[in-house]
């Protein structure tokens, strides 16, 4: 692992705690690496992940369970909550109005 | 975003740029109005409001960069500097909540709040629309951003006038909240 990614952790950590956020709890005891993972896993589900993190999670979860099934549970989450998110319609006036109210303007 | 060069566009190339890079936006601004506002004419008029701000400004926008954020951004401080003080229904804000995030010291923060997949399989749109509308402001707002319009952290921190830093953390805790919300609905539904 790189000087580089070391050096993002210790400042991501610094800033989740500046940020209030703490990410020592560890209740995936068979990862012996779960701090580093849950602070690479959001960043990867939200593709926000640098390609050195990206390789370090896609190596990690081929070789730890509880990871893999909780980044697999994550997605799964949140795709849900998206799909079931209902959409409202927009109403069917509004753009004619807008655009009657920039006519004026012009 | 405020930086941008001043642009010189004639009245026909604003139109353009309006039809062709603001309006597509519509569903996403009045969908992101409707959760700000919880009230359909609010949202409109909100919506309405924004637009006619982008065209106002349009010589701020640069053609062909990112629209959305650049709506997005003036739908979310109309609605703090302007809305929320006229609006028929105030943004409900869960104070203990916000409290309790900005003293969060003491708070179990970690990613593993236990949410199963199939408790919200279970589940029906209208349930884990009020688990979000349920969140203050804040947190919901970040959650419709990355998770419902697929918004970078960059691009939200633009949006939100907060740092990457926070952004980030402020997601983490929102995502949290949420799924708690959820386990507790679907417990006290017996799911």
């Amino acid at each position: 692992m790189g000087i580089f990614f070391t050096n993002w952790l210790k400042s991501n950590k610094k800033q989740s705690q500046q940020e209030g956020v703490s990410s020592e709890k560890n209740d995936c005891s068979d990862c012996t690496d779960f701090n580093k993972c849950m602070a690479v896993l959001e960043n990867v589900l939200d593709n926000e992940a640098s390609p050195v993190e990206h390789q370090f999670f896609k190596e990690h979860i081929e070789k730890c369970m509880p990871c893999f099934t909780k980044i697999t549970n994550e997605k799964d989450i949140r795709a849900l909550i998206k799909l079931k998110i209902q959409k409202k319609t927009v109403p069917s006036d509004l753009v004619q109005s807008i655009k009657s109210k920039i006519q004026e303007t012009v | 975003m405020s930086e941008r060069k001043r642009q010189d566009y004639s009245e026909s190339q604003k139109v353009t740029i309006f039809d062709k890079e603001f309006l597509p936006h519509i569903d996403s601004m009045y969908n992101f109005a409707y959760r700000l506002t919880f009230d359909e004419d609010d949202a409109k008029d909100l919506v309405q409001e924004t637009y006619l701000k982008a065209f106002r400004f349009i010589d701020s926008f640069q053609q062909g960069t990112n629209a959305k954020a650049w709506l997005f951004r003036i739908l979310k401080n109309s609605f703090i500097n302007d809305f929320r003080k006229k609006s028929k229904q105030p943004a409900k804000v869960d104070y203990q909540e916000v409290e309790t995030f900005y003293n969060s010291d003491n708070v179990d923060e970690s990613i593993t709040t236990d949410l199963r997949v199939e408790t919200v399989q279970d589940m029906i749109g209208d349930e884990v629309s009020t688990a979000l509308n349920a969140l203050a402001v804040d947190f919901r707002t970040v959650i419709i951003l990355c998770d419902l319009e697929g918004f970078t952290y960059e691009e939200m921190a633009k949006i939100l006038d907060i740092p990457i830093g926070t952004v980030r953390s402020r997601l983490h805790r929102a995502r949290n909240l949420l799924k708690e919300k959820l386990q507790s609905y679907a417990q006290s539904m017996g799911y």
